[in-house]
């Protein structure tokens, strides 16, 4: 019964009238699919939103372009780079978005020849000047990756466009720093030998000129010869200047107050048919520097500003206080962030090209007559105030004149005081101990001193001097010695010297002071410093300061 | 049982249908007219060899179809192929199947169709209506004449792990298209021509004589009965004979339509055992069991077979029921033999000790439902002792 009862159902489900016997058609499993694919097709809507979110977050600009330089596609930061818009963009051409250098014709060669090394390397990274298609003068410096790609299933490129204008000013600022630098140190060698030579030239023209009769021919040409040497001797120390190897005395100086003080000369140094205007700040902060120093910025600014115009013309001179921030000092390699005094220097002369620009602090570099210019003007305005820790921003155009900044750090410390004393020429008795590795110096210095009544005990080697002491019981006054020496230099030679004899006080001399002792040094030690080349009464003068002292 | 069908509420399924020559050209059309892009074809290995896979592909192709030929097919299909065809099928992408053979080619074929629509595996949509999703569009051609698999909703498939064929019966697996060309037929040898040919006659006696026979059923089973009587035998003689190729192509189609919506009975029952244990032609079973399934029949429904002896060319009259069913036996039996099916089961590989195993396979099988003498387990056992 069991079985026969199975059977019917099973006889009344095959004739087919229950609900799940109907004929279905296949359509409600397309529908199933077709729902499937639209959840498919909203996820790829959503993922193409995000993936467009990325594209337009980029920093650089981003060109799909076919090989006929055609643009497809670009993102955001491509019409902010090249000042165009969602519509007009496609409007130009990739030959519209480039500088043509060397002419449309070549241009077009060029994207040819970029396209071939695409499509057999896969990629390419190159340098570019891209252009503004709306504002052709604008064109600007750009590194571009290309990489061939699939658009819509036709070939292209995808470019990224990364603008480095600002990387290669900063490059090139940065290049100009380190060429004065290497350029700082070499003539600041060549400074040092020189002025050792001229000090022995100085030196025995003036124990000539001491036994030669007066108003004589020989007395004049000495006199021809002393000058000449003088002159060099001023070559040097601009040199050193711009080595910032420069022996300075520093003091707290108002900046108002020494330019005031140079306007007289100035007015004379740049003459009648031109103008010159100064705008003093009403409070102005104070600055740390030597008072020659800034003399020899203002008379360097001043002379190169009146060569830059020509007849008629203004130069204008003003200060003021200055707070530079870690944007501007990001932008200028040389800047630090801090509070500075700004003496600024315009005229509105011709200009300047970029080229000579970038070259215009260069030592011997001059753009004037032969004869009109050492070409160590600007060169020592650099060395100067990167010496005191400022900087210079140059802003010129030709026909718009240029504009020195010179930056000088605030001054935050106390005066602690310079005193510029008189010493009267005079000689003396006291015994003292010469050191100088230079022969011809050495026999001069002692010449001068033991002519000046002084005991002079002398060597052209410092073991040998120490030597010399320790032989001589006599008491030493001074240690006169040169600085920089093969073995001991003079530095160390005085701290043996002190360690047994502490009250033998040093007098160094060098025309090239910096690298073995510094001027807080020289201030410990209540030592004395005598800049090479020097003249006769300047040693004595310095011998006997430091002896009366 | 005659009149207790009339008052039922009934259905008639059937796929749209194409018959006569060259329907099978029309494939190309109706895979586009029915939103196919890329075809799985299905087929076995003798179709292709015939040529008919070929020229299918081909009308395919210059429809602008892509197509994806399917052919690992045994004479019974298993259930194994069907999983490969189904992974070809989702693998290609494909969204329409044709199917171009005998009943192996078309059955595995809906096999395919229903996995790929519903996935699992094919052994788990047995039985009636437990196929949940419609399958990919199926167009049916078929090639032999007999197995009614291109109209019917039927799909039997050879369970390989318990030798046993399963049917699965389902409006799903109803063909959206049938393309019936006699032509095809041209190319089967004559023991296949009597092979199919026995088959639609039993498929056409055992939906009239069964529980869920109805007019429209009876009125396409008696027809196919008549064609079979008239025109087996010539046809298995002249094979090259188109027009008596047409009238059992006809045959095969109007016995597809009753057995389809009326189902079948023991004979049935019996040959999916068989088929599936020995792996024996489908018509050769069925020739086999039929006359001792009718003998057992006969008692429940000696009028219904009065009128299929009568279609089969008996003439009844004066007779009683006894010697009525003794004629109606003695005229199967011939119309077999006449075919070239002779012997029994025992000849076949089949021995006594089968037996058990084979009826208790059989009695699973769902057409036992609508055998008008509901069987038992001893019953199929005896029918097999009698058949060997």
């Amino acid at each position: 019964m069991k079985e026969r009862r199975d059977w019917n159902q099973m006889r009344d489900s095959i004739i087919g009238l229950g609900e799940e016997s109907s004929r279905r058609t296949y359509y409600p499993e397309l529908l199933a699919r077709v729902t499937q694919l639209e959840a498919a097709q909203e996820s790829l809507r959503q993922s193409e939103a995000n993936l467009r979110v990325l594209f337009n977050s980029l920093h650089d600009a981003v060109i799909v372009h076919d090989f006929e330089g055609r643009v497809l596609e670009v993102n955001d930061a491509m019409l902010a780079m090249y000042g165009v818009d969602q519509k007009s963009c496609r409007t130009y051409n990739l030959m519209d978005y480039s500088a043509p250098s060397v002419g449309d014709q070549g241009l077009e060669a060029k994207f040819h020849e970029i396209w071939s090394t695409l499509r057999s390397e896969g990629h390419a990274l190159f340098r570019w000047k891209a252009r503004r298609p709306l504002s052709p003068g604008l064109d600007f410096d750009v590194e571009v990756s290309l990489r061939q790609a699939f658009w819509f299933g036709q070939e292209a490129v995808v470019a990224v466009v990364r603008d480095i204008s600002e990387r290669l000013r900063l490059e090139a600022m940065l290049h100009q720093a380190q060429k004065l630098d290497s350029l700082g140190q070499l003539a600041g060698g060549v400074a040092h030998d020189t002025n050792n030579m001229l000090g022995v030239i100085i030196g025995y023209t003036d124990l000539l000129l001491e036994d030669a009769p007066a108003a004589t021919p020989l007395a004049n040409d000495l006199e021809q010869i002393r000058k000449a040497a003088l002159h060099s001797a001023d070559l040097t120390r601009q040199l050193l200047a711009f080595a910032r190897k420069q022996p300075i005395n520093p003091q707290v100086v108002d900046l108002n107050v020494l330019v005031e003080s140079t306007h007289k000369m100035l007015r004379r140094l740049i003459g009648e048919q031109h103008a010159l205007v100064w705008k003093p700040s009403t409070t102005l902060w104070s600055v740390w520097i030597d008072p020659s120093q800034v003399d020899q910025i203002v008379t360097n600014l001043a002379v190169n500003a009146r060569d830059a115009l020509g007849s008629g013309g203004t130069i204008t001179l003003e200060t003021a206080n200055v707070q530079v921030d870690e944007t501007y000092a990001h932008q200028h390699p040389d800047a630090k962030p801090g509070d500075y005094v700004v003496l600024t220097v315009t005229d509105d002369g011709h200009g300047m090209t970029p080229e000579v620009q970038a070259r215009i602090f260069d030592p011997f570099f001059t753009t004037k007559g032969l004869g009109r210019g050492t070409g160590l003007g600007l060169a020592t305005v650099y060395g100067i105030v990167r010496q005191n820790e400022g900087f210079i921003s140059v802003y010129s155009a030709l026909g718009e004149g240029t504009t020195f900044r010179i930056h000088l750090p605030k001054h935050l410390g106390e005066n602690p005081g310079a005193q510029e004393a008189e010493v009267a020429l005079k000689g003396g008795k006291e015994t003292l101990l010469l050191v100088e590795d230079e022969e011809a110096l050495l026999e001069l210095a002692q010449r001068i001193l033991e002519g000046a009544g002084y005991r002079v005990m002398s060597s052209s080697r410092p073991i040998e001097a120490l030597h010399l002491m320790e032989t001589n019981s006599e008491p030493i006054a001074l240690l006169v010695t040169d600085l920089i020496m093969p073995g001991l230099n003079g530095s160390e030679l005085y701290q043996r010297i002190h360690a047994s004899r502490p009250e033998v006080r040093p007098l160094f001399l060098s025309g090239y002071p910096a690298d073995t002792i510094t001027l807080q040094e020289l201030s410990e030690k209540r030592a004395g410093f005598l800049q090479k080349p020097f003249t006769r009464p300047a040693l004595l003068a310095k011998v006997r300061e430091i002896l009366d002292a | 049982m005659d009149e207790s069908v009339l008052g039922e509420l009934r259905k008639f399924v059937a796929p749209e249908f194409i018959f006569g020559p060259e329907a099978r050209r029309l494939v190309g059309r109706y895979a586009r007219k029915l939103g196919g892009r890329r075809i799985l074809l299905v087929s076995d290995p003798g179709v292709a060899a015939a040529g008919w896979m070929g020229e299918c592909s081909t009308l395919l192709e210059e429809e602008g179809l892509h197509v994806t030929r399917f052919l690992g097919i045994s004479p019974n299909p298993r259930d194994t192929e069907t999983m490969i065809g189904a992974g070809i099928f989702l693998d290609s992408a494909s969204d329409l199947i044709v199917a171009i053979g005998g009943g192996s080619a078309m059955d595995c074929a809906k096999g395919i169709g229903i996995v790929a629509a519903n996935g699992g595996n094919v052994l788990d949509y047995e039985g009636v209506d437990q196929v949940p999703a419609p399958m990919p569009p199926l167009i049916c051609i078929p090639t032999t004449g007999g197995t009614s698999a291109d109209v019917s909703q039927f799909a039997i498939i050879n369970n390989t792990r318990e030798q046993v064929k399963i049917a699965i019966i389902s409006k799903a697996v109803v063909p959206d298209v049938a393309l019936i060309d006699p032509r095809t037929l041209v190319t089967m040898d004559p023991y296949l021509t009597a092979c199919t040919g026995m088959d639609a006659l039993v498929h056409a006696i055992e939906a009239f004589v069964s529980n869920a026979h109805s007019p429209i059923t009876d009125v396409h089973a008696l027809e196919a009965i008549r064609l079979v009587a008239s025109h087996l035998r010539a046809s298995v003689s002249e094979p090259n004979d188109l027009a008596l190729r047409t009238h059992i192509m006809l045959a095969s189609l109007q016995a597809g339509l009753a057995f389809s919506n009326a189902s079948l009975g023991c004979v049935h029952a019996m040959a999916h055992s068989l088929g599936g244990f020995k792996d024996l032609p489908h018509g050769e079973c069925n020739a086999l069991l039929l006359p001792h399934v009718m003998d057992y029949n006969f008692t429940v429904a000696p009028e219904r077979f009065r009128r299929i002896g009568e279609a089969l060319g008996c003439d009844f009259r004066g007779l009683n029921d006894r010697e009525c069913r003794a004629r109606l036996m003695n005229q199967v039996l011939e119309l077999r033999r006449d075919c070239g099916i002779d012997q029994g089961l025992a000849a076949r590989g089949i021995h006594t000790s089968d037996l058990s195993r084979l009826a208790s396979k059989a009695i699973e099988d769902p057409c036992n439902a609508t055998n008008p003498r509901p069987p038992n387990q001893d019953d199929l056992k005896a029918l097999y002792a009698e058949a060997m």
